[in-house]
């Protein structure tokens, strides 16, 4: 079987020129917005929270939860940020969105500030994303003019304004927690939950922290309903995906699929055209760089989070990471770490020191210098990284390496030298 | 670098495009200063930190920790 | 009161407070559990990840610095698991860490290694790395701190400190986040250059070695130190401090603190951690003195003794007893002072003593005595930062009491407390201020008078508890309503809006608390300005509750304790009248002798009676009034018309010199005994290491003295002498050395098992009611002229202390600050065409003085300040002995000077 496009958040994308206002509008754009603000902001929520909706930034929370989380907190002020720092190997959905539809995720962020009553909104880039921001900065601009943004929008008495940041080139900024340090001006490290962002983020002051993914799902939501986005999916895991295929694959695909209706081989095979070489496909890493692998065992997992994690990896960010036969397993793991290995925050002693000192050990394996007892300090560091790191990052990281060691320990082992003292 | 008046006439510009600084500008600050400099000259960073009334050693703290932000100008520009 | 609640860790139920994390319910149970990062004293931000534990029920592991403990919850603190993810975090660090603990001096309380240990952690399961050897870094020409990153931990914990504690976030990490980040300044700035104070807190918080003091590198191993808590020998504060000494140096090679002990929870500041090396100076006094043809030649203490008591034998049957004065010390102990004080009383039988609180705090022992009947600080240290207002008023607490002050400082800086500062300069407080008021010196009766008036106008004052609890409010309502506001802003020169603004914020807070120091009670209206600071405080019922009241913070360690146990003219210990015949009866028969009936005469009395050729025989117990009274030139002259002049002490001070015998005597380190801090505490002082030479504790040489003056006085210890303190002192009733190990005793203490009292006043005034009295203002002594146009303020600097004796023997403070310097405002300097650092003569109607000039905008344009501790440049030789009617307070605060800018480079020249 073939997968099946489901375009929703990229419906617009090549079709309807970006950064037009007038094209947006005469695309039904803006719709949801009115229709927000015609809502009560607990209307707004209510909605998203039925419609199921979890966030695409990686870590699945549900989105309505974390709005009401964020509207239940009293405050003077409160912030809503869209999270544009997308670092993670093999995932371009966010871009995708960011420069093919950014009224759409504007949009979205207006009506997540109407729902948890935050004044003020960061969108937060990737320093790679320089040119697309400062398009985003005349948007803002425009929407200003338009009554979308400012102190009163569209005459409903609502009041919302967005900053502009640009990362520096630090993918762990993309942390929501390391992102409002980051914001404040701080160095920018995760910490402990709680206290939630949503109780006390930037600046102390609620904070929601979403998705750009999340965000551009949000119009489409509140103008058909919930029970409109209910149809799409899986019972458990609903809406649509923006999967991004990269590696060993014929061609490099950004796409929108229903969840759970195609699996990682039909996607593999339908989008980008199978592997490079042609031959088969060795592993793939499902959910962006820091997911672990699956051997091609698993190939007919279905694209939906459940499946993926049952067969032994996380959905992640979508990003289908493809490793042909014939592709080193050191080597890939390798490039995950040599990606990873300088992103740790530094606050938690072991991922500070472990993505160091497991880059290293895997270059030793690389380069066949390493020792017997270094696959077990592999196996060591990042269980102790996984277990007793603060974020995503600690925790995630050794996944790629351990998965690899369980699937494929013969080529890990026949890298080693042989132990010229072999009682030691 | 001494700070000369030509020095911070970029600095200056890029504060007018601002406005009124509030404190969520920090990080956006920081990075406009980095792109009309190439760098964050210290005498700036001192303005900044009094200026949003931040220690100077926190804002250095953070800026020391981003591969994209260079406290003394790049070679090529001496 | 917070809730209570059980949970169980490793199997034992263990009662939790509300709001208490799992690690800290754990450790009050005893229950140890590992962490590195974690400081009681911070905010837990759990980056060593060592303090793991699993909650039942719960999926993975959570680290217990920072998991709220809840009531029911199940805990278990190790299992195979945990025990091999910690293995695994300690191996990792000690893959960062240059393996050195051979020739550490933190071994012994190296954290990291004892976990190691513990653990049983491979140094080298991941390997061995280089390190560069001492790269430079913010400390590397630094004499007092200093960092080595190759053994830094990254936990942050000096970062925290700096910031949570000191409230001066001059540190950071630096670098990318996953690059070992150091430790550092801004632009790796010598700390010298930032606003470092040198506390060296961050040393004290650092689990590894990788911050230390540098002058105790290679001076032992911690250890094989032997550590002595005791009290620190400096300001009134009172810390506690810990010194470790090194047994086979004989030497004290460092001084920590410890978390947990008040009144500083692990908090120094420069003098108390790095100012200990006086104790070993070269020139510590070692035998005893005796002056021979204009030439001290040494002594045994035999000879010494039997001339000292020969010579003021003579003297007491030639002139009678009062022709010999003594002065006793602030800096010695209560015992010994109290022992001075009966010495002088019943053996030479004079009440001629008296010592340097009459030059700092007489002022309020006489005033607060006459408002509330005792004349303390009324609340404590710790409920300070807990007030709503601080009302800072003629103290810069963060440069004289530091680590009180850095507790207001973080306190305001939080928007815990609104901070009122009321001082003619703009001290660093002011900084943090909601208001300053820039008053001029010598102004304070007119600002506070103006500031209760606007409170009586607007109707902003309590009138309930001055109803209840107060006397002669009518005549001091009169008195303030006279009061001119627009005349008050003149005189002031504070303007009268903000003094509108400072009366409505102190009137409206519901904890207000005043803290004030020698710029309210240095002036000849000293009397007048402390009992305006108690009418302020009745008037707004701000007397006898927590994180209230009226709060004179004590400049010298143990100036409370002098007073306390009677080394004043006009009292007994205990503040009992000496001309009251009852209370003198009492001490006759405590002591067997007949006292006399006269009280005595103060210091700059007996300076005057000493210059005229009434006082015949004077006897120095560690003072130094050469340095530290007003119109040294005069002083001079008073002791050298003497007949005879003992001094007793530990260098050979300006005074001693002046001496016909020296007595060696011992510093704080070297003895037992107690101070009393400025919150009435009573603290022990515990001996550490042997004293140098032939030098003997103070309290035996008294002894010794009064027994060849036939008045035989013989103790085993000090805590004899405090039993019978305690036995003939009603404040003191209830203090015994062995009440006062941990956290010491405030007084009142009247019996042996009464727990102290933390505030004064509490429900009754300690003289019934509160007293009101009207004080009209007075203008200083000496006000500013055409030939002498400037004002003169003196006082202190953060690094020195008094005459500078110890302080300047210190190589950190001495480095830190070496000599004198006169601060003046650029305009100032300007007028006089004096830059920064250039020499100027500073002349009064009593002297004259040169100084390097010191251009910074903290004086008031038309005032100038010079710290009294320096020799070379002694700001004594300028300042006006013009006394406080009642108090005999000389007005050190405000003086008139000429300036003079001086052309060559000659500097610190005196003459007189
Ligand atoms: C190491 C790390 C990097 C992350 N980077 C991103 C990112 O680039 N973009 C993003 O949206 N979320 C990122 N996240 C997830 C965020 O922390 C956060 O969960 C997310 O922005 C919340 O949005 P959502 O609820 O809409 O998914 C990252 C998480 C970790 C642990
Ligand atoms: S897990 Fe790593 S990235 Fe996350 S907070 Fe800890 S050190 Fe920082
Ligand atoms: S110097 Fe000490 S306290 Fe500071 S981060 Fe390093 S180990 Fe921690
Ligand atoms: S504040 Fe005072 S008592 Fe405390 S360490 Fe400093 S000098 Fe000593
Ligand atoms: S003590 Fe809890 S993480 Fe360090």
């Amino acid at each position: 079987m073939s997968a099946v496009e489901t375009k929703i958040v990229t419906r617009r994308v090549g079709v309807v020129p970006p950064f037009d206002l007038e094209a947006y509008r005469a695309d039904s754009g803006c719709r949801a917005l009115e229709k927000a603000l015609s809502m009560t902001p607990a209307a707004v929520t209510e909605e998203v929270k039925r419609s199921g909706l979890v966030g695409r930034g990686g870590a699945g929370f549900p989105t309505g939860l974390k709005w009401e989380l964020t509207a239940r907190e009293e405050a003077e002020s409160k912030y809503l940020i869209c999270n544009a720092d997308e670092g993670e190997l093999g995932t371009h959905k966010d871009q995708l969105l960011l420069e093919g539809d950014p009224w759409r995720v504007l949009e979205g962020m207006t009506i997540a500030a109407r729902a948890v009553g935050a004044g003020k909104g960061i969108i937060y880039f990737n320093e790679h994303f320089r040119s697309i921001a400062e398009q985003w900065e005349e948007m803002i601009r425009a929407a200003e003019q338009a009554s979308l943004l400012g102190d009163d929008i569209l005459g409903s008495g609502f009041g919302f304004r967005v900053k502009v940041c640009l990362g520096r080139g630090l993918y762990i900024a993309g942390e929501e927690m390391a992102l409002i340090a980051s914001i404040e001006g701080r160095r920018p490290t995760s910490r402990d939950k709680p206290p939630f962002p949503t109780q006390h983020g930037l600046f102390g002051l609620p904070t929601c922290v979403n998705n750009v993914e999340t965000l551009a799902n949000v119009p489409d939501i509140v103008e058909r309903g919930a029970d409109w986005f209910r149809s799409i999916g899986l019972e458990d895991d609903l809406g649509t995906r923006v999967i991004t295929l990269s590696g060993d694959v014929k061609e490099e695909r950004v796409r929108e699929v229903a969840v759970g209706s195609s699996t990682l081989a039909e996607a593999i095979e339908t989008f980008a055209g199978g592997t490079r070489s042609g031959r088969p496909v060795k592993a793939v890493q499902p959910g962006g760089g820091t997911s672990a692998f699956l051997a091609a065992d698993a190939l007919d997992t279905p694209i939906a989070q459940q499946a993926i994690a049952r067969a032994g990896s996380s959905l992640g960010t979508a990003g289908i990471i493809v490793y042909e036969e014939g592709h080193s397993i050191v080597d890939a793991a390798v490039s995950c770490m040599e990606y990873y290995g300088r992103e740790s925050c530094g606050r938690c002693a072991p991922c500070r020191i472990g993505t160091v000192r497991m880059l290293e050990i895997l270059k030793q394996v690389q380069a066949g210098q390493a020792r017997p007892g270094s696959l077990d300090q592999l196996r060591r560091i990042g269980y102790a990284c996984a277990v007793s790191s603060t974020c995503g990052m600690g925790q995630a990281f050794p996944e790629p390496v351990l998965s690899a060691l369980k699937l494929f320990p013969e080529e890990f082992e026949s890298q080693l030298v042989a132990a010229p003292n072999a009682t030691r | 670098m001494p700070p000369s008046e030509a020095n911070w006439k970029p600095y200056r510009d890029l504060l007018r495009k601002f406005g009124p600084l509030e404190q969520d500008d920090v990080f956006r600050v920081l990075g406009a200063i980095q792109d009309a400099y190439g760098c964050i000259p210290r005498e700036i960073l001192q303005d900044v930190s009094e200026r949003l009334h931040r220690p100077l050693a926190e804002l250095y703290g953070a800026v020391t920790a981003y591969p994209g932000f260079r406290l003394a100008e790049p070679e090529a520009d001496r | 009161m917070k809730g209570t609640f059980t949970l169980s860790i490793d199997g034992r139920q263990v009662h939790a407070e509300e709001g208490q994390t799992v690690l800290e319910a754990a450790l009050a149970a005893g229950i140890d559990i590992p962490r590195l990062c974690w400081d009681p004293r911070l905010t837990p931000t759990a980056q060593c990840r060592l303090c793991l534990v699993r909650l039942e029920g719960q999926p993975g592991l959570v680290t217990s610095c920072t998991e709220k403990a809840q009531p029911g919850m199940v805990v278990v603190t190790e299992d195979d698991e945990i025990r091999e993810v910690r293995k695994t975090i300690l191996e990792l660090m000690l893959s960062e860490h240059r393996l050195s603990c051979q020739t550490c001096d933190m071994d012994g309380e190296c954290k990291l290694q004892d976990y190691a240990y513990l653990y049983g952690a491979d140094e080298r399961a991941f390997g061995l790395r280089e390190f560069d050897t001492d790269p430079p870094n913010y400390t590397a020409r630094d004499e007092a701190i200093r960092y080595d990153s190759s053994l830094c931990s990254q936990c942050e914990r000096c970062v925290r400190v700096c910031s949570e504690v000191q409230g001066l976030d001059i540190l950071t990490l630096m670098g990318l986040g996953s690059a070992a980040p150091q430790v550092s300044t801004a632009f790796e700035m010598p700390l010298q250059e930032t606003d470092c104070e040198v506390c060296g807190n961050c040393i004290g918080a650092c689990p590894t070695g990788a911050l230390y003091e540098r002058g105790s590198r290679g001076m032992g191993q911690l250890k094989n130190l032997e550590k002595v808590v005791t009290t620190c020998p400096y300001c009134g504060v009172g810390c506690q401090i810990a010194l470790y000494v090194n047994r086979d140096l004989g030497r004290i090679v460092r001084v920590g603190s410890e978390i947990g002990l008040v009144p500083n929870d692990g908090s120094l500041c420069v003098k108390g951690r790095f100012g200990y090396d006086f104790i070993h100076s070269e020139d510590r006094l070692t035998h005893p003195l005796v002056k021979r043809n204009g030439r001290f030649e040494e002594a045994t203490w035999e000879e010494a003794l039997d001339l000292v008591a020969g010579k003021l034998g003579d003297i007491k049957s030639e002139h009678g007893p009062d022709a010999v004065a003594g002065l006793s010390s602030a800096k010695c102990t209560n015992e010994e002072n109290y022992l001075f004080q009966k010495f002088m009383r019943a053996a030479v039988g004079t009440n001629n003593v008296d010592h340097c609180a009459r030059l700092c705090h007489a002022s309020t022992v006489a005033g607060l005595a006459r408002a509330f009947g005792s004349g303390a600080m009324t609340n404590s240290i710790e409920e300070l930062p807990r007030a709503d207002v601080i009302f800072v008023i003629g103290s810069n607490t963060t440069e004289c009491h530091p680590v009180l002050g850095a507790m207001i400082r973080r306190a305001a800086q939080d928007g815990r407390a609104h901070l009122i500062v009321a001082d003619p300069r703009k001290i660093e407080l002011t900084r943090y201020a909601q208001i300053h008021l820039q008053q001029a010196s010598g102004s304070d009766v007119a600002l506070v008078n103006a500031m209760m008036k606007v409170m009586l106008e607007e109707d902003l004052w309590d009138h309930r508890f001055v109803e209840e609890r107060c006397e002669n409010f009518e005549a001091f309502r009169e008195e303030v309503l006279r009061t001119d506001l627009e005349e008050a802003a003149h005189v002031t020169g504070v303007p009268l809006s903000d003094i509108r603004r400072a009366a409505r914020l102190y009137a409206g807070a519901e904890r207000a608390a005043i803290i004030y120091s020698m710029g309210i009670t240095q002036h000849t209206t000293g009397t007048d300005n402390v009992l305006t600071l108690a009418n302020l405080a009745m008037l707004t019922g701000n007397v006898g509750r927590e994180s209230t009241g009226v709060n004179p913070l004590r400049g010298q360690n143990n100036v409370q304790g002098a007073c306390d146990v009677g080394a004043l003219p006009d009292v007994y210990p205990g503040y009992q009248k000496v001309d009251d015949p009852d209370l003198r009866r009492k001490f006759e028969e405590a002591w067997g002798v007949t006292l006399p009936v006269e009280p005595g005469l103060t210091v700059v009395e007996m300076m005057n009676a000493a210059a005229d050729g009434d006082i015949k025989g004077l006897y120095v117990m560690g003072e130094n009034p050469m340095l530290s009274d007003p119109d040294i030139g005069h002083v001079k002259e008073g002791l050298e018309r003497l007949d005879f002049l003992c001094v007793q002490d530990i260098f050979l001070s300006e005074t001693a010199e002046l001496a016909d015998v020296v007595l060696p005597a011992t510093c704080f380190a070297e003895k037992d005994g107690t101070f009393t801090s400025t919150e009435r505490r009573i603290q022990r002082v515990r001996r550490a290491v042997a004293p140098p030479g032939e030098a003997r504790p103070d309290w035996e040489i008294l002894c010794d003295l009064a027994s060849r003056m036939g008045y035989p006085m013989h103790y085993e210890h000090p805590s004899d002498v405090m039993d019978e303190i305690a036995s003939v002192t009603p404040i003191y009733g209830g203090v015994h050395y062995e009440r006062l190990e941990g956290t010491g005793l405030q007084w009142p203490s009247p019996t042996a098992d009464h727990p102290g009292t933390p505030y004064l006043h509490k429900g009754r005034f300690a003289r019934g009611k509160g007293r009101f009295h009207p004080v009209p203002y007075r203008p200083p002594a000496e006000v500013p002229d055409d030939e002498f146009p400037v004002v003169l303020t003196t006082g202190r600097k953060q690094e020195h202390w008094h005459t500078g004796t110890m302080s300047r023997r210190s190589r950190v403070l001495d480095w830190l600050l070496p000599h004198g310097e006169l601060e003046m405002s650029p305009a100032l300097a300007d007028r006089y065409d004096v830059g920064d650092g250039e020499t100027i003569r500073v002349i009064s109607r009593r002297g004259s003085v040169e100084v390097t000039a010191r251009v910074v905008d903290k004086p008031r344009p038309d005032s100038v300040f010079m710290a009294f501790h320096f020799r070379e440049a002694p700001a004594n030789v300028l300042t006006n002995p013009a006394l406080d009617p009642i108090a005999k307070i000389p007005e050190l605060k405000v003086c008139a000077v000429r300036l003079e800018k001086v052309a060559g480079e000659a500097e610190g020249e005196q003459e007189q």
